[in-house]
C-alpha cells in the first residue's frame, strides 16, 4: 500500500493524514559497488554493513574490508599502503559507489580494519548528518582495539574523529545511533554494543559503550554491563551485542547469552532502555518474567553456534533486532543457532516491549547465517540472509506480508554464486554479518558476494561498477577493456561488496504530498525524508482564508496569513499537492486521512477517529489521478475541536512514519501576541483569532526525520 | 631543480610516506575530474603517463585525474612532474592527495624508484628486528588453550616453533629459540608466517615484550609453552623470507 501522509499540530497534538493506494509491484535494484576506477580489485571485501542518512536518503555509506590498495590482501605480504581505510559512499541512493579514504589504520598494517559498523544520527555538525562509527582499530598486527569515530561529512577524506576507545579482547561493534525529537532535544545518542573482554578477561563480556550526548566535542562515553546471568563455564558471552533505536527514546539490545562451554549453550537475551539510557541504571528497564532479572530471554539454552558453513564461519555475530517504526513495543528478533546440528536462522516477535516473545518461529531458514532484519514505514519486515544451498551460496531476502508476520513471501534470491571460488583468503570468508535497513517504506541492504560476472548468478538487471564483459565472463581493469583482470591476477574472482534496493512500490503508484519547491525546476520529489532542510520556508502545505488555493508565482504556492478574529474572519482553509514521480497505465484514486499523535511525546500515531484526542474531521477526501497525471491539488480536511484548543496551531507534513506514506514535513505555526486568544469554530473550518506564521524554525527544533 | 640533482634521502622521505608513485603532466590546474571534490586553487588535473609503484593506478594510466595539491598553485599545465601521493577517493575518476613531487627528469629511473618502494617495508622490519636469523624450524605445535574456553574469532590461536639457528645476521640467541606464531586465519592475524618443521628460513625475531599487549603475553603464559628457551615472535609477513633471500637481506643490512 503507497500513503501519504499529513500531520497537523494543535495544542501539542499531531495529526496525520494518509492517502492510500492498492499494492504495487516491488522494484529491485542491484548494484556490485566497486568503482570503476577500482576495477583492479582482487581482495576479499567482505563482512558489510550500510547507512542511510535520516536527512537525505540518496546519501548512502557502505563498508567492507576493503584495503587501501586493491591487492592489499592477496599480494605478499597484506598490506595496508597508506593510513586510511576506505569506506563506500553513495549520494545517489545506491546507483553509483565511491572509495573514500576516512576511517583510521595504520600503513604498513595487515588489515584495513576489523569489523566496522556505522550508523547516521539526526544531527548536523558539518556538511552531511553525522555518521558514527565503531570498528576494531590495529595498530599494526595483532591485538584489536574497539574505537567509536565520527565524522561530520562522510563523503570527504578528512580523517573520522576518534571519540572512544577499550583494549583487552574486544570484539563485534555494532553502532546505533538517534537523535532525540524532545526532551534531550537535538543531542545525539549513540550505542555500540560490543564483546569487551572474551576468553575470560570479562566473565561477563555483553556490554554497551554508549554517549547521551555525543555530538558535542569530547563526548563522554559510559560503559554498560548488560548481562545480568552468569555464563557459566563460557567464560564469557557470545558475539555479538547488537543495538536499536527508536526516536521515542526506546532502546533494545540484543545478545548472545552464553551459559555454558560443554554442551555449548546459549540463551538469546533483549535488555530495553526507555529514554535513551539518560536514567541512573540504563538499559535495565526490561525484567525477564521467570527468573525477575535484567534482559528478557527469546528462547533459553539453545546451541551456540560454533563451526562452518562451507567456507563461512558462524557464530561471530548472527544477531540482528529491529523496532517496528509505528510502534516501539513491536520489535522482531532474528538469530542463528545450531537447531539439529544445523546453523539455522529464526525470526521471534514481541509487541509488548520485549517481555514476552513469540514462542514459535516466525520464519526459519536451515543451513542459512547472517540473517539481518529490518521493518518498514508499513510495519513490514524484511529479513536478509544467506544460504548453502549444494554447492552455492545464497543471498536472500524476504519480507512478511501480515501484519503479525506469520506470513512471508517467496522471497528474492539476490545472488546464487559458487561456494567453492574463490578461494577463501582469510575469515571471514562473506562476513559475519551483512545488512539491511529500512528507508521509509523500502528496504536497503548490502552483502557479499561472489563477483563471477555471470548474471545467472544474480537477481536480473544487475549492474556492475567495475569494468565487466558479460557476455565473455571477464572483468577488466581499464574502461577500454583492453587489460582483463586475469592477465594481472589469476585468482581474478573475488568476494565483493552488493548493494540493493526493494522499492515496495513503483513511481508510478507512489504518491506523497509534495512538501516544498523552490522554483520551478526546484521541488520536493518524494524522497523519505524530505531532502530539504528548509522544505517549511516553502512549503507545498499553505493557508488561504476563502476557499480557493490562490495563485502560484514559481511554481509556488501563496500563503496567507490566516484571519484572526470572530465568524467569518476566522476561516482558515489548508491545501497541499499531491504528486508521484510517473504516470501509470490506469487511473488511480488517492484518499486523505488523518492520523493524530502528541507530539513530542513519543506517542505513535493513531487513527484520527479513535477519540484520542477532542478533534473531530470532515469526511476523506479522494483525489483521482487520471493516468497521465503527475500531480494534483487538494483541499485538506478540516477538523473541528473542542475550544479551548487554539493557541498552537501547526500543519506538519512528515516522513516515514508508521503506516503511512508522509514524505515530508512542515510547519505552520501561530504565535501569540498579547493574551491568550479566544476561538470560535465551525464544523467545516477551523478559525483561529491568531496570527499564523512560517517560523524560521521552531524552537530549539530541527529537522523531524526518522531512519 | 636541475635534473640529477634531487637528493636520494628526499625521493625516500616521499615515497615512504605515499602509497603511490607516479610520472604525470600537468593538463589543467584549478579543475577537478570530480563532482564531490570542486575545483579550487589546489586542485589540478593531471594526465597520467607511468605508474610507479600502486597497483590500483593501473587502470587510468593515460588518463586523467585530479590532484589535490599540498601547497595552492604549485602546479604549472604542461609541467611533467613526478609525484608522491596517497588516495582520497575512487569512483568514476581518481582524487588523490599530493604528498609531494619532484620534476620527472633526473628524479631517478622508474625501476630505481619502484625497488626501492618496494624495500621500504622490509627495512623498516630489518631496523625493528631484535635478531635476524637464518634458522630451520625442528618442530612446530600449537599450543594447549584452557579446555573450559569456546573459541573467539579473532583468538591467535597460538602455536610454537622451536627454530634451530644457523647463522645469525643481527643480535645474539641460544642454539635453540622458541618462536611463538598465531594458526588463526581470522582477518586478524591470516597473514602472519605460520612456519612448519623442517622449514629453513631467515627469520626477523622480536622479543614478545616489544611485539605483544601485556594481555597476550599473559594469555601466552597460561599455555604449556616449551621451558628453557628464549621466547620471539615474527608477526608480521615480512618477518619471515625463504633461505635463499638471505644475501639479499644481508646487503639491505650492510646498508
Amino acid at each position: 500500500m503507497s500513503i501519504l501522509g499529513i500531520l497537523l499540530r494543535r495544542n501539542g497534538a499531531l495529526f496525520g493524514m494518509a492517502l492510500a493506494l492498492a499494492t504495487a509491484h516491488a522494484q529491485v535494484r542491484l548494484v556490485n559497488m566497486i568503482p570503476p576506477s577500482w576495477s583492479a580489485d582482487i581482495n576479499q571485501d567482505s563482512e558489510t554493513t550500510i547507512a542511510a542518512n535520516p536527512a537525505d536518503p540518496q546519501q548512502l555509506v557502505g563498508s567492507a574490508f576493503t584495503w587501501d590498495n586493491t591487492a592489499g590482501a592477496t599480494t605478499w605480504p597484506p598490506h595496508m599502503t597508506g593510513s586510511y581505510a576506505p569506506i563506500y559512499v553513495s549520494t545517489d541512493r545506491g546507483q553509483t559507489w565511491s572509495l573514500v579514504f576516512n576511517v583510521p589504520s595504520t600503513a604498513g598494517g595487515t588489515l584495513p580494519t576489523g569489523d566496522i559498523t556505522m550508523f547516521f544520527s539526526g544531527t548536523t555538525l558539518g556538511t552531511t548528518n553525522t555518521l558514527y562509527t565503531g570498528i576494531l582499530h590495529s595498530p599494526a598486527i595483532g591485538a584489536l582495539d574497539m574505537s567509536v569515530y565520527r565524522t561530520s561529512d562522510y563523503r570527504t577524506a578528512t580523517p573520522m574523529t576518534q571519540l572512544d576507545s577499550r583494549s583487552v579482547n574486544v570484539d563485534q561493534p555494532h553502532v546505533a545511533a538517534g537523535t532525540p525529537l524532545a526532551g534531550n532535544l537535538g543531542q545525539d545518542a549513540v550505542f555500540v554494543g560490543f564483546n569487551n573482554g572474551y576468553s575470560g578477561v570479562h566473565p561477563q563480556s555483553a556490554t554497551v559503550d554508549f554517549s547521551t550526548n555525543a555530538a558535542v566535542p569530547v563526548p563522554v562515553f559510559n560503559l554498560q554491563l548488560i548481562e545480568s546471568r552468569s555464563t557459566g563455564s563460557a567464560n564469557q558471552d557470545g558475539f555479538s551485542q547488537v543495538p536499536t533505536v527508536h526516536l521515542d527514546g526506546t532502546v533494545y539490545v540484543g545478545f548472545y547469552g552464553w551459559r555454558s562451554s560443554s554442551p555449548s549453550t546459549t540463551d538469546i537475551v533483549v535488555v530495553r532502555d526507555d529514554n535513551w539510557a539518560l536514567g541512573a541504571t540504563p538499559l535495565s528497564a526490561l525484567i525477564d518474567p521467570l527468573d525477575a532479572k535484567i534482559g528478557s530471554r527469546v528462547v533459553i539454552g539453545t546451541s551456540i553456534p560454533i563451526g562452518f558453513l562451507g567456507l563461512q564461519r558462524i557464530g561471530s555475530s548472527n544477531i540482528s533486532i529491529a523496532i517496528d517504526p509505528r510502534n516501539s513495543s513491536t520489535v522482531y528478533i532474528a538469530w542463528t543457532d545450531l537447531a539439529g546440528g544445523t546453523p539455522t536462522v529464526h525470526v521471534r516477535l514481541s509487541t509488548d516491549r520485549g517481555v514476552h516473545w513469540s514462542t514459535a518461529d516466525l520464519i526459519s531458514f536451515p543451513s542459512a547465517l547472517n540473517p539481518s532484519l529490518a521493518v518498514n514505514s508499513f510495519g513490514k519486515v524484511g529479513l536478509l540472509y544467506q544460504t548453502l544451498t549444494g554447492a552455492r551460496w545464497q543471498t536472500r531476502f524476504v519480507r512478511s506480508t501480515n501484519p503479525t508476520a506469520t506470513t512471508w513471501d517467496p522471497g528474492l534470491t539476490l545472488a546464487n554464486t559458487s561456494s567453492a571460488t574463490p578461494a577463501r583468503q582469510f575469515h571471514p570468508y562473506l562476513g559475519d554479518y551483512d545488512h539491511v535497513r529500512a528507508v521509509g517504506k523500502n528496504f536497503i541492504g548490502i552483502f557479499s558476494a561472489s563477483n563471477y560476472p555471470d548474471t545467472a548468478n544474480f537477481y536480473p538487471g544487475v549492474q556492475y561498477q567495475r569494468y565487466v564483459d558479460w557476455g565473455t565472463h571477464q572483468l577488466f581493469v581499464d574502461a577500454a577493456h583492453t587489460i582483463p583482470l586475469s592477465t594481472i591476477a589469476p585468482e581474478w574472482v573475488s568476494i565483493d561488496p552488493f548493494f540493493f534496493e526493494v522499492d515496495e512500490t513503483g513511481p508510478g503508484d507512489d504518491f506523497y504530498v509534495r512538501d516544498w519547491i523552490h522554483s520551478l525546476t526546484d521541488g520536493d520529489n518524494g524522497a523519505e525524508p524530505s531532502t530539504d532542510p528548509y522544505f517549511y520556508t516553502a512549503s507545498d502545505v499553505w493557508n488561504r482564508r476563502g476557499t480557493l488555493p490562490g495563485s502560484f508565482p514559481n511554481d509556488q504556492p501563496d500563503n496567507e496569513d490566516a484571519g484572526n478574529g470572530p465568524l467569518i474572519i476566522g476561516d482558515n482553509y489548508a491545501f497541499a499537492r499531491i504528486r508521484r514521480n510517473a504516470v501509470s497505465t490506469a487511473s488511480q484514486t488517492v484518499t486523505a486521512h488523518f492520523l493524530v499523535s502528541n507530539f513530542g511525546v513519543g506517542l505513535p500515531f493513531v487513527d484520527s477517529t479513535s477519540g484520542f484526542l477532542p478533534i473531530t474531521f470532515d469526511p476523506d477526501p479522494t483525489v483521482n489521478f487520471a493516468p497521465g497525471n503527475l500531480g494534483l491539488l487538494t483541499r485538506l480536511p478540516i477538523g473541528t475541536s473542542t475550544p479551548p484548543h487554539l493557541p498552537i496551531f501547526a500543519l506538519l507534513l512528515r516522513s516515514t512514519v508508521r503506516t503511512i506514506r508522509m514524505s515530508q514535513a512542515a510547519w505552520l505555526a501561530a504565535r501569540q501576541d498579547g493574551p491568550l486568544p479566544t476561538c470560535a469554530l465551525s464544523t467545516t473550518t477551523i478559525k483561529l483569532n491568531a496570527t499564523w506564521v512560517f517560523p524560521p524554525r521552531r524552537p530549539g527544533g530541527r529537522r523531524i526525520s526518522q531512519q | 631543480m636541475q635534473p640529477n640533482l634531487v637528493q636520494p634521502d628526499r625521493i625516500q622521505q616521499l615515497a615512504a610516506q605515499s602509497s603511490y608513485i607516479f610520472r604525470g603532466t600537468v593538463v589543467r590546474i584549478n579543475a577537478t575530474t570530480v563532482p564531490i571534490i570542486p575545483a579550487s586553487e589546489t586542485t589540478a588535473v593531471v594526465y597520467v603517463e607511468e605508474v610507479i609503484s600502486g597497483k590500483d593506478l593501473a587502470g587510468i594510466v593515460k588518463q586523467e585525474i585530479t590532484i589535490q595539491m599540498r601547497q595552492p598553485n604549485s602546479l604549472q599545465p604542461k609541467q611533467q612532474v613526478l609525484f608522491f601521493a596517497n588516495p582520497i577517493a575512487f569512483g568514476k575518476s581518481v582524487v588523490v592527495q599530493e604528498v609531494g613531487h619532484l620534476p620527472s627528469e633526473g628524479s631517478g629511473s622508474s625501476a630505481g624508484l619502484a625497488q626501492m618502494k618496494a624495500e621500504l617495508p622490509l627495512r623498516q622490519r630489518l631496523a625493528q628486528a631484535d635478531v635476524i636469523v637464518q634458522a630451520r624450524v625442528i618442530s612446530a605445535r600449537p599450543l594447549q588453550k584452557e579446555q573450559r574456553l569456546l573459541p573467539s574469532e579473532h583468538d591467535p590461536e597460538w602455536a610454537e616453533a622451536i627454530l634451530e639457528p644457523e647463522t645469525t645476521m643481527k643480535g645474539n640467541v641460544p642454539k635453540r629459540v622458541s618462536l611463538l606464531f598465531p594458526l588463526s586465519n581470522d582477518i586478524a592475524w591470516f597473514a602472519s608466517p605460520k612456519p612448519k618443521a623442517g622449514t629453513e628460513a631467515v627469520f626477523l625475531l622480536q622479543r614478545p615484550e616489544k611485539s605483544l599487549r601485556p594481555e597476550m603475553l599473559r594469555g601466552i603464559a597460561a599455555m604449556a609453552a616449551t621451558v628453557g628457551t628464549e621466547r620471539f615472535t615474527a608477526l608480521h609477513p615480512l618477518d619471515v623470507h625463504p633461505k635463499e633471500q638471505i644475501q639479499h637481506i644481508k646487503a639491505l643490512l650492510a646498508q
